[in-house]
């Protein structure tokens, strides 16, 4: 029963209505029509529909409420006076008024009690889901066989069943018609497999016709048999009684089929062709209701209050007691409805509240799916956990409902659902064992309520990065239902400045990025909220401190790349530039900056690069250098070729001859190179740094060729460091590791102590002494042979993982504050604060949030401006009742679009 | 004609499970289900992707007189083997949609896109091509897609393209294997016999006269899709011989495994040879396929150098990896390296391209020319460049002969934009469809001739 106070004033404006509708426009009216044509319609008419926007038609579309959004949008434009625009003829001051406060009247202040309509759901096929669990419990039977079918795709409602998206295509009949065949094969097989004392078989066949037998004719038993199998099949596949001419018809089809003589199997699988014709008729794939003509709203019948109850509350089919009661009249009383619709909420099915409802709802059904890790990367991401993630989210959702909490609950409880790897792994917590989710107290003041859920703190992250961003939209748009408007073009970017200033935290450039007038505005109410939540990680997993990419100097690399492109002429820097794959201003930006570089005196230059550019701009600047393929001269191979050379200059003529005899045969050639090394010898010692990188890189590559080839180019301090390294890893090895190793080296009895012994010794000299005893202790022959045999012994050189190491970034911790300021100055930290903000200041948009949108899914449609009155009569039941949950369900259940529809207004007339 | 004699069933056989194509057109003159009827077949298909293109990477490097391809630019090179073959027009747009939602929805109808009456404006061009040439074939057209990923994959906007007369966004198939069955194995069992069919028929007239007037559409939906199952019931009866043909097709196929191929091009591979399979077979001479869906946040980190998903590397102005759109863990060195990614990413899609047109050309038709001779492609997106977000100069190809009416080989440089609407306008002129106007557009354009 609707409940009396509303349905009086239904009654009342039914008739009020009609008298209204009937009279002509009021004054005020046509004078904002004319106001509106006057200024508007030259762009915004019949003619022209700039912006897409038809307020000629839009006018004509009563009342104006019914297309809020784009009537607020025009509010917003012409109160800021961007609309008309400038160069167009502009209402005066008065005008302007008279139009702003009508639409105020219109949008904020109409008065709901005037409209009747409770709308009009219509028909539409299973979903998915809904489709699973309607045959499952039609068989009695756990069956899928949607799983394969075509996705159900969502518009705009978010919710897989509204009315509008689930259409009924022909490549998804043909789906239909396999799983009917496959379902009855799967439920009720063939003859032989078939057991009759299945579940499944008797909620089928309640009766057989033997059962007959004793005390009727054959064809009247099976008459009487099948009679009552099916129209007590059809009732259930229909969700209503079949008509007598529906029940006729399937039993002309049983008869028709049935084979005779066939005995009992013979009457089984007659019944089967029967249930598998039923499966695909639209009678069974619709959720369809008796329809009616003419303006007036309706009451539904019982069975179809019935079938829109248990696919709110269960996404499946009545069962037998709401059948009974619906056939019986009696599910519309108020008292049977509530007790019905607790008896429902105890059952495993209404567990779809928070798996489908909650999960659409808040978009937590995206974990697993949409959102996961790359699970090569993140091990312990397994699917077992994303399930359980979901599941929590799900079950506490139904928890609150079952257990009748209120709204604050839902924000603020002190209980989740975990298992032992969701425990573990997001809420750190090792009491619970096993893979069971069970209820759990949380005693962390931090994690209560369904926002601090591993769930939708990864579905409102990045991926594996927080979005405080994000978070703050979601809980404004999603849980408060108050979305912002769209950021303007080219938002998202920071700017340059403050993008490539590290020192900044992620957090303070975010807020720098709003602190810019045209962002501050929406960002000053989303980012509060969503840093709240910043201790939060990408999959809910809490922290304190943020692990910062700490960016490296490379002071000497900047240096030599910068003096590198300061020798390259005007021109041939000009020319790279021109030549880079990238748009005119980056090109510019660039020159720009490469000419301040040139103008700079040395050591101007030096402060510059090593003091004023931080760490991330020396980066960027050193890949812009690259990227221009600018190369620093090879630092290395010119210190080779000085030292190399020093060497040569040490040496006595003599010694430099003999060489040269010894290595080079050919005497034009050994003229020539006598000659080269008798001007290298000539070089004045303080000239010989210069001198040498004067040379051209052949010269220069061709001199250390031929040094090398006459060994003057010995490297000590590359064998002293390689040496080093094969130390220290020799002694980073594990001993058992060692022995084998020594084990395998091919060696006498003999070379093998000795081995031993040096290895002994080696292993045991101190870190920090290696060098010194390397240096001071052994001559270059004793270095070269220790090096061979333990290259020999094959360990694992250090230097490719030091060189890794190197490369591999390092992290700081910062730590987290979640302190956070509203729009109006009043601060709050943290999860606690986040939720008494919601609690205390956004409790009406909380609450109007939920019951929208379960109204919206409970009526499988979106809801329009005229579901107002409900909207209103359920928060005020629940505003009486502490904010009883299920107060929401039976206020739902109780109220005016739920029990009534009328035919949309398009079709009355017809 | 000098064809070494293979058995077809040998010849089947040796196609295994990738459904493997190269030597159909060596079994041509014994296709089973083609009509018989004389003259060419015309074919249409659809290729959609979504996000654009990093505007210049379209047009061609070197045009000769009268537009021709001389030289496409690096980004279309996978095409070029294919420049005899293909039309390159300029400067198209659509007037009304643009953006991943609308857009999408609204590619092949040239309408608005309604979200509250999830409406496209109307039928979609390849349903009016169906209507016309798919009522002799044993599917009036298919639609397929890639299965979707990332967020927006259940939007419904961005995964329907065709709409039939009465509004209905048509599912599209993602499953090479069900694909295939469509194709192979018509509906059997009971529930196909035709006394099954006038019961649930009645059903749905009984019900029709019952529901309010608001409902009917519903049940007009089920009679429709009905009546089109029940058209392929009989169409296949009433070719026993040829079936008897067909049944050797079917033995001797391999059909594709059941799933989705881990492998994206091993995947989108697979969905282009069902194509070329379901033209070559005649069951069907409509295609639409939506490489992705309209708002595609795919990774295409399988491509050597290209890092972060699709639609991040769209909005390529931006390299910070930092915006909303980007996944947060990846970032990018500068725009310019960003934005090659994302040319990268077309590439790859031109790749598969040249991979189906080269299948095409290389069937022989027994009336005469390749299937690409006598098949029309339209590829193209509901964006034009992604950063700029604007639905001008949409990157628009189109390929194959159209049995002698397109002339390709050609740019089209258009002086004023044309209304892609036009463009399909012609095509639909090129199938026998009547039409003055269809979406926004009135008049089907000369130029494709040449």
């Amino acid at each position: 029963m609707i409940h009396a106070s509303q349905r009086i004033s239904v009654f009342f404006v039914g008739g009020l209505c009609l008298f209204f509708a009937g009279l002509p426009l009021t004054a005020e009216k046509t004078s904002l029509e004319n106001h509106l044509s006057q200024y508007c319609f030259g762009c915004h008419g019949e003619e022209k529909t700039k912006g897409g926007l038809n307020l000629a038609q839009l006018l004509t579309q009563r009342p104006l409420i019914k297309n809020r959004e784009q009537w607020n949008h025009v509010v917003d434009l012409v109160s800021a006076g961007d609309m008309p625009p400038e160069d167009e003829d502009q209402p005066n001051a008065e005008e302007r008024r008279a139009i702003l406060r009508f639409l105020d009247r219109e949008l904020n202040h109409f008065d709901f009690s005037k409209i009747d309509d409770p709308g009009f759901e219509n028909a539409r096929r299973l979903t998915n889901q809904e489709y699973n669990n309607t045959v499952s419990d039609l068989f009695g039977k756990s069956l899928a066989p949607a799983d394969r079918f075509p996705a159900d795709l969502t518009g705009a409602s978010g919710f897989e069943n509204s009315a509008n998206t689930l259409f009924l295509q022909a490549s998804r009949m043909e789906r239909y018609i396999a799983a009917a065949e496959r379902i009855v094969e799967s439920a009720l097989p063939a003859e032989g497999l078939l057991d009759k004392e299945s579940a499944s078989f008797r909620r089928i066949f309640s009766v057989l016709p033997g059962d007959w037998r004793q005390d009727a004719e054959e064809t009247a038993a099976t008459e009487a048999a099948a009679r009552r199998v099916l129209e007590r099949f059809l009732l259930r596949a229909y969700r209503r009684p079949p008509t007598k001419e529906e029940l006729s018809q399937a039993m002309k089809r049983f008869w028709e089929t049935l084979l005779p003589n066939s005995g009992v199997d013979g009457f089984v699988s007659a019944v089967k062709q029967v249930i598998q014709a039923t499966l695909i008729s639209p009678k069974f794939l619709l959720r369809i209701e008796q329809g009616k003509e003419g303006a007036d709203p309706w009451r539904i019948s019982d069975f179809e209050l019935a079938s829109r109850l248990s696919y709110f509350l269960w996404a499946t089919m009545p069962d037998d007691e709401l059948f009974e009661l619906a056939s019986q009249a009696k599910l519309r009383e108020t008292e049977t409805l509530k007790a019905q619709v607790r008896r429902m909420l105890q059952s495993p099915k209404a567990e779809t509240l928070g798996s489908m409802f909650a999960a659409q709802w808040l978009g937590f059904r995206f974990m697993g799916n949409r959102v996961r890790l790359d699970p090569i990367d993140n091990p312990w991401c397994t699917d077992s956990l994303m399930t359980a993630m979901r599941q929590e989210s799900g079950l506490f959702f139904t928890s609150l409902i079952r257990e009748n909490k209120t709204l604050d609950d839902l924000i603020a409880a002190d209980y989740t659902y975990l298992n032992e790897e969701l425990a573990r792994e997001i809420y750190g917590i090792d009491t619970v064992k096993g893979s069971r989710m069970r209820k759990v107290r949380l005693s962390n003041p931090n994690r209560s309520g369904i926002l601090t859920h591993g769930s939708l703190m990864a579905v409102t992250s990045n991926y594996k990065q927080t979005s405080p961003i994000k978070r703050g939209n979601w809980i404004l748009e999603t849980v408060l239902g108050r979305p912002l408007p769209p950021p303007p073009p080219n938002a998202g970017a920071f700017k340059e400045e403050v993008e490539e200033n590290d020192s900044l935290t992620f957090r303070q450039k975010v807020e720098l990025h709003s602190s810019d007038p045209s962002c501050r505005s929406c960002h000053s109410k989303i980012d509060p909220l969503g840093f709240s939540l910043e201790n939060f990680d990408y999959f809910g997993r809490w922290r304190d401190s943020y692990r910062v990419r700490v960016i490296e100097r490379n002071d000497q690399r900047a240096l030599a790349l910068t003096l590198a492109m300061r020798s390259l002429s005007q021109q041939e820097l000009d020319e790279r530039i021109d030549g880079l794959d990238s748009g005119p201003n980056t090109r510019r930006k660039i020159r720009e900056r490469l000419r301040n570089l040139r103008q700079l005196d040395e050591n101007a230059l030096r402060a510059e690069l090593t003091k004023t550019l931080s760490p991330a701009q020396q980066n960027q600047l050193i890949r812009t250098l690259d990227w221009l393929e600018i190369r620093a001269p090879d630092e290395e191979a010119e210190r080779h070729l000085l030292h190399a050379v020093e060497r040569l200059r040490a040496l006595s003529q003599k010694q430099v001859d003999a060489k040269v005899a010894s290595f080079v045969d050919d005497p034009d050639q050994r003229s020539e190179v006598a000659e080269v090394f008798w001007e290298l010898r000539r070089i004045p010692e303080e000239d010989l740094v210069d001198d040498l990188e004067d040379f051209s890189e052949d010269v220069r590559e061709e001199l250390l060729d031929l040094l090398e080839y006459l060994g003057l180019l010995r490297n000590e301090e590359k064998l002293n460091q390689r040496l080093q390294e094969h130390i220290l890893a020799l002694q980073e090895l594990d001993l058992r590791e060692l022995e084998e190793r020594m084990d395998d080296l091919e060696a006498e009895p003999d070379e093998r102590e000795e081995i031993a012994q040096i290895v002994n010794f080696l292993r045991n000299i101190p870190r920090k002494e290696i060098t010194q005893m390397i240096e001071s202790e052994l001559d270059s022959d004793d270095r070269e042979e220790i090096l061979e045999f333990l290259l020999a012994m094959d360990i694992p050189e250090s230097e490719e993982e030091e060189e890794e190491s190197r490369r591999r970034p390092r992290f700081e911790r910062k730590p987290i504050t979640a302190e956070a300021v509203l729009p109006d100055g009043t601060p709050f930290q943290g999860p606690a604060g986040l939720r008494k903000v919601l609690l205390e200041r956004h409790r009406e948009d909380l609450l109007r949030q939920l019951v929208s949108k379960m109204l919206a899914y409970a009526l499988g449609r979106q809801l329009e401006y005229f579901d107002e009155s409900a909207i209103r009569f359920i928060m005020k039941q629940m505003e009486a009742d502490g904010y009883r949950l299920q107060t929401l369900v039976n206020g739902i259940a109780a109220c005016y679009p739920f029990q009534y529809k009328k035919n949309p207004e398009a079709t009355q007339a017809l | 004609m000098k064809t070494p004699r293979i058995s077809r069933r040998t010849m089947l056989r040796s196609l295994g499970a990738a459904v493997a194509l190269p030597a159909l057109d060596v079994m041509s003159p014994l296709r089973s289900l083609a009509s018989p009827a004389a003259g060419k077949t015309n074919r249409v298909a659809y290729f959609y992707f979504p996000n654009g293109i990093p505007r210049g990477v379209w047009h061609p490097e070197k045009v000769g007189r009268n537009g021709k391809l001389l030289r496409l630019n690096e980004w279309m090179r996978p095409l070029e083997p294919f420049k005899s073959d293909i039309l390159i027009p300029a400067n198209v747009w659509t007037p009304k949609g643009n953006g991943h939602g609308a857009g999408t929805a609204t590619w092949l109808t040239g309408q608005d896109y309604d979200e509250r009456q999830v409406n496209a404006g109307g039928i979609s061009v390849d349903q009016l091509a169906a209507e016309k040439i798919g009522q002799n074939t044993l599917l009036p057209s298919l639609e397929l897609a890639s299965k979707g990923e990332g967020y927006f994959s259940n939007s419904l906007p961005r995964n329907a393209i065709s709409w039939s007369k009465n509004g209905i966004p048509l599912t599209r198939e993602v499953e090479p294997r069900a694909v295939f069955d469509r194709m192979f194995r018509p509906p059997s069992g009971g529930a196909t016999r035709r006394s099954v069919m006038d019961l649930v028929l009645a059903d749905a007239k009984w019900l029709r006269r019952r529901v309010s007037q608001a409902d009917q559409h519903r049940l007009d939906e089920y009679f429709d899709s009905i009546r089109a199952l029940e058209k392929r019931i009989e169409f296949a009866e009433k070719q026993t011989r040829r079936r008897k043909e067909d049944k050797a097709l079917t033995d001797a196929l391999t059909p594709p495994t059941p799933g989705i191929p881990s492998d994206h091009q091993e995947y989108v591979r697979l969905m282009m040879d069902l194509i070329v399979l379901a033209f070559w077979s005649d069951a069907t001479r409509v295609v639409t396929y939506m490489l992705d869906h309209g708002q595609s946040n795919r990774y295409f980190n399988f491509i050597d150098g290209v890092k972060g998903t699709w639609h991040a590397l769209s909005h390529y102005g931006n390299a910070s990896g930092m915006t909303e759109d980007d996944d947060g863990s990846t970032s990018w060195d500068s725009v310019e390296s960003k934005r090659a990614m994302y040319a990268e990413v077309t590439r790859w899609h031109h790749r598969q391209m040249a991979y189906l047109l080269g299948k095409l050309k290389s069937i022989q038709e027994p009336q005469g020319g390749t299937l690409l001779d006598n098949s029309m492609l339209l590829y193209g997106s509901s964006l034009g460049d992604g950063d700029a977000h604007d639905e001008k100069d949409l990157p628009t190809l189109i390929a194959g002969g159209g049995c002698g009416t397109i002339r390709t080989g050609r740019q089209i440089q258009f002086a004023n934009r044309m209304d892609l609407s036009r463009i399909h306008l012609s095509f639909l002129e090129r199938l026998g469809v009547e039409q003055e106007r269809f979406g926004t557009g009135a008049g089907s354009i000369s130029e494709l001739r040449g």
